[in-house]
């Protein structure tokens, strides 16, 4: 913005005499000449802009989808070289299962018999099996749960407090009440129920001392001869693996 | 035509001007060189003591400047003093091709004599008088500006034909407000000596 110093009267007066008196302009072919180079020069800007625009590659318009089909290679390539998660699509075998409640202090897990074992199976080792005279303090020490939500015929008392006899260990690993309320329900039943079809009682009869002697085999570590009498109690039996107390029938779960 | 009043809205009017101009709007050029174009023409023939022809080529010279600067220019300053800085040193380099100096050397008369008379075209003409009430009044208006130094000169054209302020003729020609109101007091003292005896 143009800030004149206040003028005198004079120079003013000045100022307006040499506006009124100066007319001189430049020529006519002058202000032409001016005018086309101005003119020119916009016309050279805009072949400029046409050169620049035609020098562009053609591939330009193809740039996005390129970049589109880049991003989509690599996201695949990662997708394919990302490690898979551990134990994903493994089959989980009734072994492997835990049993509901507070973890146990010993994970006991049952070697299955070779035909039955599947190949996740076999790379688990067979559970370090206690001697025969710590079976019952093994027992003993088991998980609370185990023990009290396991059948009164599962309770393995310790040798002093066992009230039976050892001559058996079968029937010393049995509560007295399980087997003599056994014995007794088989006999009222075989009193009440002349008509009773064998099968069942009978069944039901050797149910309990299968069952006794299943708990026993697989107690003292003979996991033999407990899928060996599970697999016989199963053709006489119905459900043979729900007579089982429930801390053998995850690995009753195992034995085919 | 006399040179129309220089307010704020044009001035900044004359920036947009240019501006449109850079992005291809040749009419904002014409309406730009319409409004400047007398004052540009006599600030250069008053320096070249009336010299047509060499007017000519400075005026053109410094608007062909205008139109390749169009690109480069920035309203970082006035259109006006922006101008009128082109014009100042297309003056400067024209006495340098003629073997002066710039403002200082061609204060001496003679000096200035002898540069337009060196450069003056063969057939070059002298401004004719203008058969009207105010052709004796400009007469004796030139040639009284004719008789200031170039400096004092150039700071009278800048302010009336040009509008710059104190400041920008300051900044343009590198010196102090104090010494550009001193070089106008001193132009203005001689043309109004010379038409004292007309009033």
């Amino acid at each position: 913005m143009s800030t004149r110093p206040p003028a005198a009267p004079d120079e003013e007066g000045i100022r307006l005499a040499w506006r009124d008196s100066s007319r001189d302009e430049p020529a006519p072919e002058l202000d032409a000449t001016v005018i086309a180079a101005a003119r020119n020069a916009m016309a050279e800007d805009l072949r400029a802009g046409e050169a620049r625009r035609a020098r562009k590659p053609a591939w330009n318009g193809w740039q996005p989808m390129l970049a589109a089909a880049a991003v989509a290679a690599i996201a695949f390539t990662l997708a394919q070289t990302l490690p898979r998660q551990p134990d994903a699509g493994r089959i989980v075998t009734p072994q492997q299962v835990e049993p509901t409640g507070p973890a146990p202090q010993t994970q006991t897990q049952v070697p299955l018999p070779d035909s039955a074992r599947s190949p996740a199976v076999a790379a688990i080792p067979p559970p370090d099996v206690p001697a025969e005279s710590a079976t019952r303090g093994v027992a003993a020490s088991r998980a609370p749960s185990l023990a009290d939500t396991a059948a009164p015929a599962a309770t393995v008392p310790a040798p002093a407090e066992s009230p039976m006899p050892q001559a058996s260990t079968s029937e010393a690993l049995a509560p007295a009440p399980a087997p003599s309320f056994a014995k007794e329900a088989s006999a009222d039943a075989a009193a009440q129920r002349p008509a009773a079809p064998p099968p069942p009682s009978a069944a039901a009869e050797a149910a309990p001392t299968e069952v006794q002697g299943i708990v026993h085999a697989y107690d003292r570590g003979d996991f033999e001869a407990a899928a060996a009498g599970l697999r016989q109690l199963r053709e006489t039996t119905p459900n043979a693996d729900a007579l089982l107390p429930e801390r053998l029938r995850a690995w009753a779960g195992t034995v085919r | 035509m006399p040179p129309a009043e220089f307010s704020g809205a044009r001035e900044d009017d004359d920036a947009e001007l240019m501006l449109s101009y850079a992005r291809g709007d040749a009419a904002a050029f014409e309406t730009l060189y319409a409004r400047h174009k007398a004052g540009t023409y006599r600030y250069f023939l008053r320096h070249v003591r009336g010299q047509r022809p060499t007017a000519d080529e400075l005026h053109q010279d410094l608007w062909l400047k205008v139109v390749a600067a169009r690109q480069r220019y920035r309203a970082d300053a006035r259109f006006g003093a922006w101008l009128y800085t082109l014009a100042r040193h297309r003056l400067i380099d024209h006495w340098r091709a003629a073997g002066a100096a710039g403002f200082e050397s061609i204060d001496e008369e003679a000096t200035l004599a002898d540069v337009e008379k060196r450069t003056a075209p063969a057939d070059s003409e002298a401004e004719p008088l203008r058969a009207t009430l105010n052709a004796e009044a400009m007469r004796r208006l030139v040639d009284a500006l004719q008789a200031t130094t170039a400096n004092q000169r150039d700071a009278f054209l800048l302010h009336v034909e040009g509008g710059l302020s104190l400041a920008e003729i300051a900044a343009l020609a590198g010196e102090g407000e104090e010494t550009i109101k001193s070089r106008l007091r001193y132009a203005y003292r001689k043309l109004r000596a010379a038409l004292e005896d007309l009033q």
